[in-house]
């Protein structure tokens, strides 16, 4: 499933896939496909990318029903 | 196959050239930083290009494994000894990197985080002419690919070149890839 959260939460930041990548510590393609729902990332990276996007993990990674 | 005294002086020469070129590096990169900076060989993968990297592994492992039984079964079975040689064997060792490699680059695994596609591809390609060279070379004195029924290792430089060749071009066909996708 798409994370679409992710997505408009990077947007609305103003950071290219490639700026968050370098952020925390990841590649590109890693953040790309976390995004595209390729890839289930460990909570280690998801505190990482809550914490650059000032946002909770629940805003970003719980699935609404 | 029996070889002269100055030839086998002289693979023994080019492996201690090689251990010592080493070392010489080490100790160098120890003593001063700025050296070590240079030479910099720290490579670092993120989470899921170290299990994509794994799988992969895994993947060549057992290819190595199947090929192997493969010579064998040739060999002891068949009376075929064709992959049981120096050369068959690294035929071998070629073909499970090339499917470690291939599963590594379609994964986007294959570069670590410091590493670039500029300076792969400028090493791939020196990497193959210095193993292609040797290999034409080879052909052109019209060394017999088979000795015994077996592979030669005459032909490995030839081997490895065409390797080296064939992973560069999968890597810029997969970056010409991702970007009409991007597209």
């Amino acid at each position: 499933m798409k994370n679409l959260k992710l997505k408009s939460a990077r947007a609305a930041k103003d950071m290219s896939q490639q700026d968050l990548a370098t952020a925390v510590g990841v590649s590109r393609q890693t953040i790309n496909a976390i995004e595209k729902g390729n890839y289930n990332p460990t909570i280690h990276l998801c505190i990482a990318i809550c914490k650059v996007l000032d946002k909770t993990l629940d805003e970003l990674f719980w699935e609404d029903e | 196959m029996s070889h002269t005294i100055s030839y086998i002086a002289g693979m023994c020469c080019g492996i201690a050239a090689v251990f010592l070129l080493v070392l010489v590096i080490r100790i160098l990169c120890r003593r001063h930083q700025s050296i070590s900076k240079i030479l910099s060989t720290e490579i670092t993968y993120d989470e899921r290009q170290i299990l994509a990297r794994g799988k992969a592994y895994q993947t060549a492992f057992l290819v190595l494994v199947g090929y192997v039984l493969a010579a064998s079964f040739l060999d002891e079975l068949l009376n075929c000894p064709v992959l049981m040689s120096f050369g068959g064997l690294w035929l071998g060792v070629c073909l499970s990197i090339l499917v470690f490699v291939c599963i590594c680059i379609w994964k986007d695994a294959y570069l670590s985080l410091q590493e670039n596609a500029k300076e792969f591809n400028i090493m791939g390609i020196v990497i193959s002419i210095l193993n292609l060279i040797p290999g034409f070379l080879s052909l052109s004195r019209k060394q017999p690919f088979l000795v015994n029924g077996s592979i030669s290792y005459r032909y490995i430089n030839l081997m490895v070149g065409g390797l080296f060749l064939l992973i560069t071009l999968l890597f810029d066909l997969k970056l010409i890839y991702d970007k009409r996708a991007e597209e």
